[in-house]
């Protein structure tokens, strides 16, 4: 609507004033729209999974890491040493 | 006449806005060469898609809704998380776990390196409601296609803000990470040197690692089988020695191709009414924060093993932890020879930035065995 009245430069005044003023209500809805919660207490509930979440991945991983130090042992003893070609 | 400016009087000051943050993002692209193939599509489909009636996107006029290409785009290929998985094969196919395999121990600095997300969850909270917290803390991962994946099994109402912000923080590694590394650490520990003994990595090692780290993660959290069982395909491709020629296609032009896709279909859901809100800044806020901590995750965890190691490691190699692979690898590495230029730190920060890779791709999974309903 802003635009419109810059563009064809024919709308009254109080029209213009009155755009303006949709605008800003429409901003003022945008932000209204976008307002978030303020739940401190959400922290200290969902410490749980920072825990949790921590413990599973470090465990995880620990896994992993003896599953290539055994595979590495296990390569290396069922591994075969073939007689060089002359 | 009049149909000649008619979509002109549906200008609205949200399209400038968002015609200036495509431009950014081209800009920062072409410029500052920062993620360009992603970051130039965004930018551009950003403008695209902020057009008034724009007829990229869908489109609903008198009712009816006339599809967009891009709006097609998202729901063939993002909604349904095909084009993050498919580009992690090529991802996979891109890494070489040598390094890591070499020394194994290394793994538990990209454990250590997930802390931001998992705190950036309890801090999002506060603010959103649980799912798109964790979605939101998930960009902490530095990792695009997991952030992609998680926002979306989640349902999270911010996707657009949550991609943009982990594509945009990945590029932003060489600036993010230095200053944190060096605010933590002394520049005596950043001189410790940490000699490299290679290590042969046999042939089958190689092929069966991919193998047992998918069975691993998909009994732990099976929910993120799909994600890392497409990258360890990609890694199978590459490790077994007789799909050399897709392996390359995977490496080269399956990524290239689905990166394409990808930026531009992201930025279908760049449209100022989405976009521009308040809570935009407050996710890219804790976006940066997650990464912030992720870093600081890993550097003060090798700093708390250096208290009982007699062989000291350098901690800053544990920054190295997360996802954004080789740059943050690189970035240490180069932060050692500023220190030392003796200092030679590749080998260890590259293998802990692929077990970064797999810790977050983990970490996203573990997110999603919480949260998903």
């Amino acid at each position: 609507m802003f635009f419109k009245n810059l563009f064809l430069n024919a709308a009254p005044v109080t029209e213009a004033v009155e755009t303006v003023a949709e605008t800003a209500a429409e901003t003022a809805e945008v932000l209204a729209e976008s307002a978030f919660t303020f739940e401190p207490a959400n922290f200290v509930s969902n410490l749980y999974y920072m825990g949790v979440g921590m413990l599973a991945i470090f465990v995880v991983i620990a896994v992993i890491i003896g599953m290539v130090y055994a595979l590495d042992v296990l390569v290396k003893a069922f591994t075969v040493k073939l007689p060089k070609k002359q | 006449m009049e149909i000649l400016y008619e979509n002109l009087l549906q200008m609205d000051w949200r399209y400038l806005v968002m015609w200036a943050i495509g431009g950014i993002l081209i800009y920062l692209a072409i410029k500052k060469d920062m993620e360009p193939t992603l970051l130039l599509p965004i930018g551009f489909g950003t403008i695209l898609v902020n057009l008034p009636n724009s007829g990229a996107i869908t489109q609903i006029h008198n009712g009816v809704a006339e599809p967009g290409a891009l709006s097609v785009l998202f729901d063939a290929g993002i909604s349904n998380e095909l084009f993050p998985l498919i580009l992690f094969i090529g991802i996979g196919a891109m890494i070489d776990f040598g390094p890591l395999l070499s020394n194994p121990k290394l793994m538990i600095f990209g454990a250590a390196a997930q802390f931001g997300i998992f705190f950036t969850l309890c801090l999002a909270s506060i603010f959103f409601d649980i799912n798109d917290a964790a979605s939101i803390a998930i960009i902490g991962a530095a990792d695009g296609p997991t952030a992609i994946v998680v926002a979306n099994k989640l349902n999270s109402q911010f996707l657009a803000p949550i991609m943009v912000a982990a594509y945009s923080y990945m590029a932003l590694v060489p600036i993010i990470q230095p200053p944190v590394i060096k605010l933590l650490t002394t520049k005596k520990e950043r001189q410790i040197r940490m000699p490299y003994e290679a290590k042969e990595v046999s042939k089958l090692t190689r092929i069966l690692f991919p193998i047992i780290i998918t069975v691993i993660a998909g009994i732990v959290a099976p929910a993120s089988v799909a994600l890392v069982g497409f990258l360890m395909f990609g890694n199978l491709i590459r490790e077994c020695g007789v799909l050399n020629s897709l392996s390359e296609t995977a490496q080269k032009v399956l990524a290239n191709l689905i990166t394409i896709f990808l930026g531009i279909t992201i930025a279908s859901q760049m449209s100022a009414d989405k976009f521009l809100n308040v809570n935009t800044l407050l996710i890219l806020g804790l976006g940066l924060f997650a990464f912030i901590f992720d870093t600081a995750g890993g550097v003060l965890f090798a700093k708390f093993l250096n208290l009982f190691m007699k062989k000291k490691i350098n901690p800053m190699i544990g920054a190295a932890g997360i996802s954004a692979f080789p740059m943050s690898g690189r970035i240490v590495h180069k932060m050692g020879l500023e220190e030392d230029p003796q200092n030679f730190l590749l080998m260890h920060s590259i293998g802990v930035n692929v077990s970064g890779q797999i810790a977050s791709v983990i970490a996203g999974g573990l997110i999603l065995n919480f949260f998903m309903a």
